[in-house]
């Protein structure tokens, strides 16, 4: 219970920390918190606030899918948590955002000043369009608290449901895969290892692969923290899935490596080789973890070849983003100031403080049937 | 107006930064204070391009690869004015547009803050104002305000000009001033004019001395940077000592955004299948399900795996 007590004061404590910094940081300009540069426009912030936030959440299309349209009831258990999680992690990009755009208040020029030509438009449209449909979907779970009086409304959610998820889906996969489109721009920057016309396909592919690893890591810490029991063979379901998705993931990198003839770059002694190696490394390992049937039965294992490809993942956008740029321009490199790693602490602070209160106050987890 | 263009001679800059100079006067940028002499690749002040200095004389030295010999060159940095840029198709916003004659301007009531456009452009010009809680993006804007522009649209700018300056409109009533570097150049190594003439007239140099200008890595022909890059821009570059030793990238003649136009065309693709096969997907396991559960009504040993598969 202590321990309880002091992770809660640590949360509260950071998430409170990046508020200061951000008001701050809207007073003086990004200079004088961050270590972005005119050589590196985009940091910390963008590479693991946004770009990994939103392949963490993809937890909440791929379960979705699973469950609603593909009918299986199974995994049912970890849904409602799966869109609360991805729900959160949206919602927490865009507070992200707010931090880092240059001018926050003309985040809603988007809404009405269109460029179509703008891969970052599309993915704004998608994140706000997801937003959207992710409250909505997890909207019936804070209406049935009051079903007596809502009841005619969540008749009408159940009936919608259908629809929203497909909705969900296809916006995920647009903007999971446009996330990786936008360095399609960076074309004459990023390293050849990084750089290729199927980064949206790569990113798409990793995005499903996460989706599912997220989940377990999520339940785990979910069980711990409330203490509630873990849906073994749900997790161990999933973890059943990683190895394909993984393996699909690695296939199509190589294969992509090795028709532009890039692959040979990955032999030669440089950072970038060795980064490369790293993130590819992490989920090679996850499936082989998660391939023998007697691993997965271990929810430890399941737990960390689960927490392999996440982390295999978060790599990957960190060097898409950052380590794959080189500093072509006036040679300065960039590492996160304090600031901007507090900021990215205190933001998801905020977001396990709360899905910590939704999941006191709603019924968040359902009782597994069987 | 026509497509218009600067042709910049690397041989016969002498470094004397007057167009420096009169870039940060007719900009009303302030002058900045170096931190050090060295502040990057190559000696000059300042080091590189920045919020308030949208145009800079670069001083390096080379080895040339023909003689082996250490060498050294002037050359300029500042927006190329692509023809096709990365950061107009890349602004969320569209606060960033390319005029008809060349300039490449940027409405700052627009943007958002969210620097995509320096993530995108091949060459590394657009500046964000980082110490500003109002930040904006700056760069060269090929004089669009001297060029093309009325007089109400320059406003307090064009006070202090002569009448002979003023006089120069062309029969729409729009101003025809040359860019203000172009103008401060005592070399001539900056020659304002259309794109076609000024083509023309960095291939008649080529002409008169064919082996001394570099070929094309890539194509074998001559090459005058900036006909082809990126799908072309409005400086176009001419020098005998390559231009990749220039500390000029060596770019792809496809447009900045030819990849993410794809990415955006198969946009409406992409949802539309996914809607269809998540749908067909969706029907389908309910069938199945419908099926089962009715063959395990006659079974009920069956009942419990149904819900499985």
């Amino acid at each position: 219970m202590k321990a309880k007590g002091l992770a809660k004061l640590l949360l509260w404590g950071l998430a409170i920390l990046a508020a200061g910094i951000t008001f701050y940081r809207w007073a003086v300009g990004l200079g004088a918190v961050t270590h972005l540069s005119d050589t590196w426009p985009w940091g910390l912030w963008i590479g693991f606030d946004l770009l990994c936030g939103v392949a963490l959440a993809a937890g909440g299309f791929t379960t979705a899918a699973v469950v609603y349209v593909f009918h299986r009831e199974k995994y049912h258990p970890v849904a409602r948590a799966a869109i609360l999680t991805a729900f959160l992690g949206y919602v927490l990009v865009v507070v992200a955002l707010l931090v880092d755009l240059g001018r926050p208040w003309a985040i809603i020029h988007m809404m009405w000043m269109w460029n179509p030509h703008s891969v970052l438009f599309e993915v704004g449209c998608c994140v706000l369009l997801y937003l959207t449909v992710l409250a909505l979907e997890f909207a019936p779970v804070v209406l049935e608290k009051w079903s007596a009086r809502f009841g005619k409304v969540l008749d009408l959610f159940e009936k919608v449901k259908i629809a929203l998820v497909i909705a969900g889906i296809c916006l995920s996969t647009l903007h999971q895969s446009s996330l990786g489109s936008l360095f399609l721009a960076a074309e004459h920057r990023q390293n050849a290892l990084w750089f290729t016309p199927m980064l949206p396909v790569l990113f798409f592919l990793s995005a499903v692969m996460v989706g599912p690893a997220m989940v377990i890591v999520e339940s785990n810490i979910s069980s711990r923290a409330l203490g509630k029991e873990l849906e073994k063979d749900v997790l161990e379901g999933l973890a059943a899935a990683l190895p394909y998705l993984a393996g699909l993931y690695i296939l199509v990198k190589f294969l992509d490596l090795g028709f532009s003839g890039d692959v040979t770059l990955l032999f030669e002694s440089s950072r970038y080789a060795t980064l490369f190696w790293i993130e590819i490394l992490l989920p090679v390992a996850a499936i082989l973890i998660l391939m023998s049937r007697s691993l997965r039965k271990n929810p430890r294992a399941v737990w960390g070849g689960a927490s392999l490809i996440v982390l295999g993942v978060v790599v990957n956008r960190l060097n898409v983003c950052l380590a794959s740029m080189p500093d072509i321009f006036n040679g300065r490199s960039y590492f996160p100031s304090w600031q901007e790693f507090a900021v990215t602490l205190g933001v998801l602070s905020a977001g396990v403080i709360a899905y910590g209160l939704v999941a006191k106050y709603f019924k968040v987890f359902e009782e597994q049937k069987t | 107006m026509k497509p218009m263009a600067i042709l910049y001679d690397f041989d016969r800059c002498m470094g004397c930064r007057a167009c420096q100079i009169i870039c940060k006067m007719w900009n009303q940028n302030a002058a900045g204070k170096p931190s050090s002499f060295f502040q990057g690749p190559g000696y000059q002040n300042p080091g590189t391009l920045n919020d308030n200095t949208f145009s800079v004389v670069r001083y390096e030295e080379f080895v040339d690869p023909k003689t082996g010999e250490l060498r050294y060159y002037f050359g300029r940095t500042q927006c190329m004015s692509c023809l096709k840029p990365a950061c107009v198709s890349a602004c969320i916003v569209g606060a960033i547009e390319k005029l008809e004659h060349g300039p490449v301007v940027w409405h700052g009531e627009k943007c958002m803050g969210c620097r995509y456009c320096m993530v995108a452009c091949p060459f590394g010009i657009p500046k964000f104002e980082w110490n500003s809680n109002n930040p904006r993006i700056r760069k060269c804007t090929f004089c669009a305000n001297r060029q093309g522009s009325t007089y109400a649209e320059v406003g307090a700018k064009f006070e202090g000009y002569s009448d002979e300056q003023r006089a120069r409109l062309d029969e729409d009533g729009r101003l025809q001033l040359a860019p203000a570097c172009a103008t401060a150049c005592p070399s001539d190594t900056m020659v304002y004019g259309t794109r076609e003439a000024m083509l023309a007239e960095a291939y008649a140099r080529i002409d008169a001395a064919p082996d001394a200008y570099p070929k094309h890595p890539r194509t074998g022909k001559p090459w005058v940077y900036g006909e082809h890059e990126v799908g072309g821009t409005s400086w176009l570059l001419l020098s005998t000592i390559p231009y990749d030793k220039l500390g000029l990238p060596v770019l792809s003649f496809e447009p900045a955004d030819h990849y993410t136009k794809i990415s955006m065309i198969s946009v409406p693709i992409t949802f539309t299948a996914m809607a269809i096969a998540m749908g067909g997907a969706y029907y389908l396991t309910k069938r199945r399900g419908e099926v089962k559960a009715s063959e395990s009504k006659s079974e009920k040993s069956e009942a419990k795996k149904g819900g499985e598969s």
